[in-house]
């Protein structure tokens, strides 16, 4: 009696040679193609599994030595190997094929380690699942075929990888995995279909999309270790997927038609360490969500795309390198600049309402746009840097500042000013606080010896002489807000607290002038009754130093204690050296009264030859001056001096008919 | 069902057992030392029990269906399948070092055990190993 043989493989010996031009074909579930023979010894079209568990082995069964076909690549299995069975799933076992295909109805179970060097086939296969990664290694080129799951790894590459030589995404094909994709340095690939990746994506040769192609990140990382060029189709980084990374010496490129198109989605960000070039002149072919993030960080300086209002950027971060522009940049959420200056020529940064955050004391150089139409009063709108900004109590449509640091604005006066242009240009009426920062750059080594940044304030300026000024004086009862440079890198800051576009001369800025930063000592004019030390009582709203000449007219001004007026409780910071000079003019109210706290009680104007106290104010009538008049009134004294103070001039001009009424102590001398 | 056997008298045959259909046998051993065997065209043949061609050839043509009921060993020589023949071996396919099978297109080799090479194998058309 005949019994069927047990064992149903094809077991190659050292010697043997297998030429097959034919089918070879494994009925059998474990029917393996076992060999010890050199890779050469075999040619092959086709070989056909049709059992569950197929495999190519060595004579001892083992499927992981040298002599296993398609252990490694260079035992790679010629021909097609084609797995095809009409029930009962097969496993696709890990092997190094030239061509591989997928046929029957049977569900195929494709493991980590397949690699296809030529042609991948589905031929009215059962379902695909995939473990592990499923790699093309031809050096010429190949398709990648379609699986279009959309979700598991079923009829859905899991990892996908390419190596060795160029590939292919044909037009209509659509190829989708649901982890990572890799590239190596020769893969080339040209996606002229839809390629979705899944999770992490690296790719380490030029990626090209064209053909009305769309390449889509996966959910997680994508590296750009080559270009990526958008010639016609779409590159698009799929909502919530993390970070693209440019790398550096790379470059993506969205091409120069319209239809070559670039989206960034939800909670996406692009991080340029190479380049990003948009070639199409008009940029409405981008598409930046409010929530994605571009970020140019490279170490080298570096261009950052021009965008339009309508196709603007999300978020903007700039980082580690100097950074220009090659065009008008628009952003619709926040602007990050970071390390290094944002330098953007004659064009313009453009943003809304988001936050402007800057590190390492950048700023952005030029002009720097906001658009408030979806503004909101009393929000602080920072500008160009950390210390330039703008609280509006009326908000234009849109406000720019065109800011230049070491350059000479307009009415420059170099023995006074800081040289910064800051160009105010504006649409629609404006009220704001603004706060305007500078560097000690910015301060030219002309400035006269008694120039300092404690006296700089605003000027409007129009012309180019130094004349060509209106100084910005703070609305009576506040004061200038200043901070000093402390270093060559950190600014300082000049802020008033109400200018606007209209109104006053002293508080508006017209649009298309500079807002000058002015350090030199005008004569100091009370503008308000108050004390001395209070700021809010001199036009410039800083209390006079031993450098000013002081002017008092129409106001009344005490000395040393608290009047009910003002309640100003400071004392004052020079009481032995108060001004080099005080005028006080022939104006009712106009008084100055020298008074006391407990012991501070004496003062004295600088004690320098020459120190002039000119008093020309006629009191109208007696004035009490034996305690000390703490109401709010206005008093109409001339030079008042309360039993218990004492009050030093070094000289005393006092005009005709003009009053001192004093009950304490009045010397006249410099000693 | 009409099965012819054709022999070529011009070569040295030697049988350890033979049998041609239709004619049913029993025999254990095909042996083929030197000898041309020509399965002609449109012939059937049935060889129950091993086959060894220790020299020679076998060549089965176009059309002849030849059933190897038991292991085939070729030795040297080889075994020469034909144009649309149909071969099937219940056993073992045994190639040794000087041994030769071709199987040409476009007909079909079954094979339900192993096919153990260590010569040379050809193939054109199919080979099927093992069973479902």
């Amino acid at each position: 009696m005949i019994v069927p043989a047990a064992a149903q493989h094809l077991q190659n010996g050292v010697g043997g040679r297998v030429n097959n031009t034919g089918v070879i074909r494994f009925k059998s579930d474990s029917g393996q193609f076992r060999n010890a023979a050199p890779a050469a010894s075999l040619t092959n079209n086709v070989i056909e599994f049709n059992g569950t568990n197929n495999a190519f082995t060595d004579m001892a069964k083992d499927p992981t030595t040298a002599t296993a076909f398609g252990v490694d690549a260079s035992m790679r299995i010629p021909g097609l190997v084609r797995y095809t069975r009409d029930s009962v799933a097969q496993n696709v076992q890990s092997r190094y094929y030239t061509d591989l295909e997928m046929a029957g109805g049977s569900p195929k179970n494709i493991v980590d380690g397949v690699y296809v060097g030529q042609r991948y086939v589905i031929t009215r296969s059962g379902p695909r699942t995939y473990a592990g990664t499923f790699t093309y290694d031809g050096a010429l080129l190949q398709t990648i075929t379609s699986e279009t799951g959309l979700s598991g790894n079923t009829d859905r590459y899991d990892n996908l990888t390419i190596l060795n030589g160029p590939k292919e995404v044909r037009k209509f094909d659509e190829v989708r995995m649901s982890r990572a994709f890799y590239s190596d340095a020769n893969a080339t690939m040209l996606v002229k279909g839809s390629l979705y990746w899944g999770t992490n994506s690296t790719i380490s040769a030029p990626v090209t999309v064209d053909s009305a192609g769309m390449l889509v990140t996966g959910g997680g990382r994508t590296m750009l270790n080559a270009d990526l060029s958008i010639n016609d189709g779409e590159f698009v980084a799929t909502d919530n997927a993390d970070t693209t990374t440019i790398a550096a010496g790379t470059t993506l490129t969205v091409g120069s038609n319209a239809n070559a198109k670039l989206t960034l989605g939800q909670n996406t960000q692009l991080h340029v360490l190479g380049g990003y070039v948009n070639s199409f002149a008009p940029r409405t072919n981008v598409r930046f969500d409010p929530t994605s993030l571009v970020n140019f960080d490279a170490t080298a300086p570096q261009v950052i795309q021009s965008t339009v209002a309508t196709n603007a950027y999300g978020h903007l971060r700039t980082g580690r390198s100097p950074k220009t522009v090659n065009g008008d940049v628009f952003l619709v959420s926040t602007l990050s600049v970071n390390d290094e200056d944002l330098n953007v020529g004659t064009s313009m940064l453009s943003m809304t309402t988001g936050t402007a955050q800057y590190t390492n004391f950048t700023e952005v150089i030029g002009a720097m746009q906001r658009d408030l139409r979806g503004g909101v009063p009393g929000e602080l709108y920072v500008f160009n840097n950390e210390r330039t900004h703008m609280r509006f109590t009326v908000l234009p449509q849109y406000m720019t500042l065109d800011v230049h640091p070491t350059t000479s604005p307009l009415a420059y006066d170099l023995t006074t000013d800081v040289q910064r242009k800051i160009n105010v240009r504006y649409t629609g009426d404006w009220t704001a606080l603004v706060r305007a920062g500078y560097k000690r750059g910015d301060i030219p080594a002309t400035w006269l010896p008694d120039v300092s940044e404690s006296l700089l304030r605003f000027f409007d300026a129009q012309g180019p002489t130094t004349s060509d000024v209106r100084k910005m004086l703070p609305v009576p009862g506040t004061s200038y807000l200043r901070s000093a440079t402390v270093d060559t890198r950190s600014f300082g800051f000049v802020e008033h607290g109400l200018l606007s576009s209209t109104g006053v001369a002293e508080r508006r800025i017209d649009n298309g002038h500079d807002l000058l930063m002015r350090g030199n000592r005008d004569v100091l004019k009370a503008i308000a009754s108050g004390r001395w030390s209070n700021p809010a009582t001199w036009d410039e709203g800083r209390e006079p130093d031993p450098k000013d000449r002081v002017s008092i007219s129409g106001f009344t001004v005490h000395v040393g204690y608290v009047r009910a007026n003002d309640n100003y409780a400071i004392l004052e910071a020079y009481p032995d050296t108060m001004a080099i000079a005080v005028t006080l003019a022939d104006v009712p109210n106009t008084s100055l009264l020298i008074g006391y706290t407990n012991t501070f009680n004496t003062f004295s104007l600088k004690r320098t030859a020459g120190v002039l106290f000119t008093q020309n104010r006629v009191a109208p009538s007696l004035v009490p001056f034996t305690t000390l008049d703490v109401s709010a009134a206005n008093l109409d004294a001339g030079l008042l001096i309360y039993p218990g103070a004492s009050y030093t001039v070094p000289d005393l001009l006092i005009g005709a008919d003009a009053t001192v009424f004093n009950g304490g102590v009045l010397q006249v001398g410099s000693n | 069902m009409r099965t012819t056997t054709i022999i070529s008298t011009m070569l040295t045959l030697a049988f350890a057992v033979m049998l041609f259909s239709p004619v049913e046998s029993y025999s254990q051993l095909l042996v083929n030392r030197g000898a041309q065997i020509h399965i002609r065209e449109g012939a059937q043949v049935t060889v129950n029990g091993d086959t060894e061609n220790g020299s020679g050839e076998i060549r089965v043509y176009n059309k002849a269906r030849v059933t190897f009921n038991g292991n085939v060993k070729i030795v040297q020589g080889g075994l020469f399948l034909l144009q649309d023949c149909l071969a099937s071996i219940s056993m073992d396919l045994n190639i040794g070092i000087a041994g030769v099978c071709w199987r040409y297109a476009p007909g079909v080799l079954d094979v339900l055990g192993t096919i153990k090479n260590d010569g040379e194998l050809n193939n054109e058309g199919e080979i099927n190993i093992g069973k479902p």
